[in-house]
């Protein structure tokens, strides 16, 4: 009852959001959030830059401050992030308690055995996919407990509230969504292609199934990065289809951050793929780069 | 498939169509109410005053009827009118037994009367002792029938001292006029004198 009642009144969120994906920090006001919204305020702000601007010290106040700044001063702020900033996964459990808690107690159960960090210290967040007499599947979020509080308390301390801390590809995965596209058989792939990092999200019907993020090593010397990139695409395509038994994909989505990023797709999919950019085939024209995107997905579906 | 909604917000964001709507739906209740208690007051409160003061003035006045009943009934409680309260009873008891009725009168008369007599007064008078003494006066066709009604009154309990005081013939015809006294008792002589 409380879901339903949550899904059809979902939070009313600001039109100010706040996307904070290396090596950018994209603040966006609309007149009203929505379908065809309007941009009052697009500030994109390299993030090296405003960080570097306040020393060693206060990182977090000076960004909350510059970015408060550029957006009018809101009083309620949403946050997007990268995904690397959490813990994000799909998880099948056989037994899934009715209590609240003792569901937490099975979670971080689970998370123990794949995680090497302290699982005390993560703020966890999900939501339940499917029910079946096999099991639970869950879309599970978790973050560090500490950043963000910090990251909240350094916005906090300028009179701004934040209320929404959400993933990039989750908020590409809801544009899709809305925009209907997802095939409505076979699976499909959603690639988001930042400098810091490339998230795979295979969803079936629109269900997430699968979700990876690999982060780019801070050294780009190290390795030719087009072809450990077409490495990791042919490793999770392999887990894919090997260990979750996924069918041929029927379509692959692209968000790519910046247009000079690799993403070598040709020689790792069938020919037959098709490849669409998101931007693209969402229908979004000027100003809508593709480096707005997950808050375009945020914002239009409030 | 619906969208995902997973927020790591300490304090996420809520809804606030819902409780906005509630809150706006009770304000604008309030605020009929409002106005229609300010008209009700506007429109019916001078007729409401009146009332109100016609309901003091009456309360007033009951007060006072009631403090007046008070007072008369702690007088009628003091000896003297006690002792006049008994009096009162007395003489009361007294004129419920010396009580003349007329409807019981005429039916006793009706009794004794004869068929060829016919009355042109009756006139009952209590003297001071109680004694009910009547005077009658009428006619009888033959005189035999004044016989009759001097001897049915001496039959009966309620006359007595039954006296013929004067006899008349009208004429050469059979008609008599005659007056005739007695004493009536009402109880049939069981609470004579």
């Amino acid at each position: 009852m409380m879901k339903l009642l949550a899904d059809r009144f979902r939070p009313s969120l600001p039109p100010v959001a706040v996307l904070m994906e290396a090596p950018s920090v994209m603040a966006l006001r609309v007149a009203k959030p929505g379908p065809g919204m309007q941009p009052l305020v697009m500030d994109e702000d390299p993030m090296a830059a405003i960080v570097d601007s306040a020393g060693a010290e206060g990182h977090g106040t000076r960004l909350a401050d510059a970015t408060l700044t550029r957006l009018g001063r809101p009083k309620r702020l949403c946050l997007v992030l990268g995904d690397p900033f959490f813990r994000l996964q799909l998880l099948t459990l056989p037994d899934f308690p009715r209590n609240e808690e003792e569901r937490v107690q099975v979670i971080r159960w689970h998370l123990r055995k794949t995680l090497n960090i302290p699982v005390e210290s993560l703020r966890l967040r999900y939501e339940v996919l499917q029910k079946e007499a096999a099991g639970v599947t869950l879309w599970l979020s978790a973050c560090q407990e500490d950043a963000v509080v910090a990251l909240e308390a350094a916005f906090a301390q300028q009179g701004c509230e934040v209320g929404y801390v959400g993933a990039s590809s989750v908020e590409l995965h809801n544009l899709a969504l809305a925009r209907g596209l997802y095939p409505d058989e076979g699976s499909a792939l959603l690639l988001n292609r930042t400098a810091g990092y490339l998230s795979f999200l295979f969803s079936d019907g629109g269900r997430p199934v699968f979700f990876r993020c690999k982060e780019s090593p801070a050294d780009e010397d190290s390795e030719p990065g087009e072809a450990r990139l077409e490495q990791e695409l042919r490793l999770t395509l392999a887990y894919h289809r090997d260990k979750l038994g996924g069918g041929k994909l029927a379509k692959v989505l692209v968000r790519s951050q910046a247009p000079h990023l690799p993403l070598p797709l040709a020689g790792v999919l069938d020919e037959d793929v098709p490849v669409e950019d998101l931007a693209q085939a969402a229908g979004l024209g000027a100003p809508w780069t593709p480096a707005w995107l997950p808050l375009v997905g945020l914002l239009e579906g409030n | 498939m619906r969208r995902l909604s997973v927020n790591l917000a300490t304090v996420p964001f809520a809804n606030r169509a819902l409780p906005l709507g509630v809150l706006s739906a009770v304000g604008g209740a309030a605020a009929i109410l409002m106005v229609f208690n300010l008209v009700s007051f506007v429109i019916l409160g001078g007729e409401y005053r009146t009332q109100r003061a016609v309901l003091k003035h009456q309360q007033e006045r009951l007060a006072n009827l009631e403090k007046d009943l008070q007072q008369k009934r702690s007088v009628l409680e003091s000896a003297s009118a006690a002792t006049f309260s008994g009096e009162a009873l007395f003489v009361s008891d007294l004129l419920a037994k010396k009580r003349f009725s007329w409807v019981q009168f005429l039916k006793d008369l009706e009794k004794v009367k004869a068929y060829g007599t016919a009355f042109q007064s009756v006139s009952p008078q209590m003297d001071p002792s109680g004694v009910i003494r009547v005077s009658l006066r009428g006619q009888a066709n033959p005189r035999a029938e004044l016989m009759k009604l001097e001897q049915n009154m001496f039959a009966d309990p309620h006359f007595k001292e039954v006296q013929l005081a004067g006899e008349q013939r009208d004429g050469t015809g059979p008609v008599v006029t005659f007056n005739l006294s007695c004493v009536y008792l009402p109880g049939g002589g069981a609470d004579a004198p």
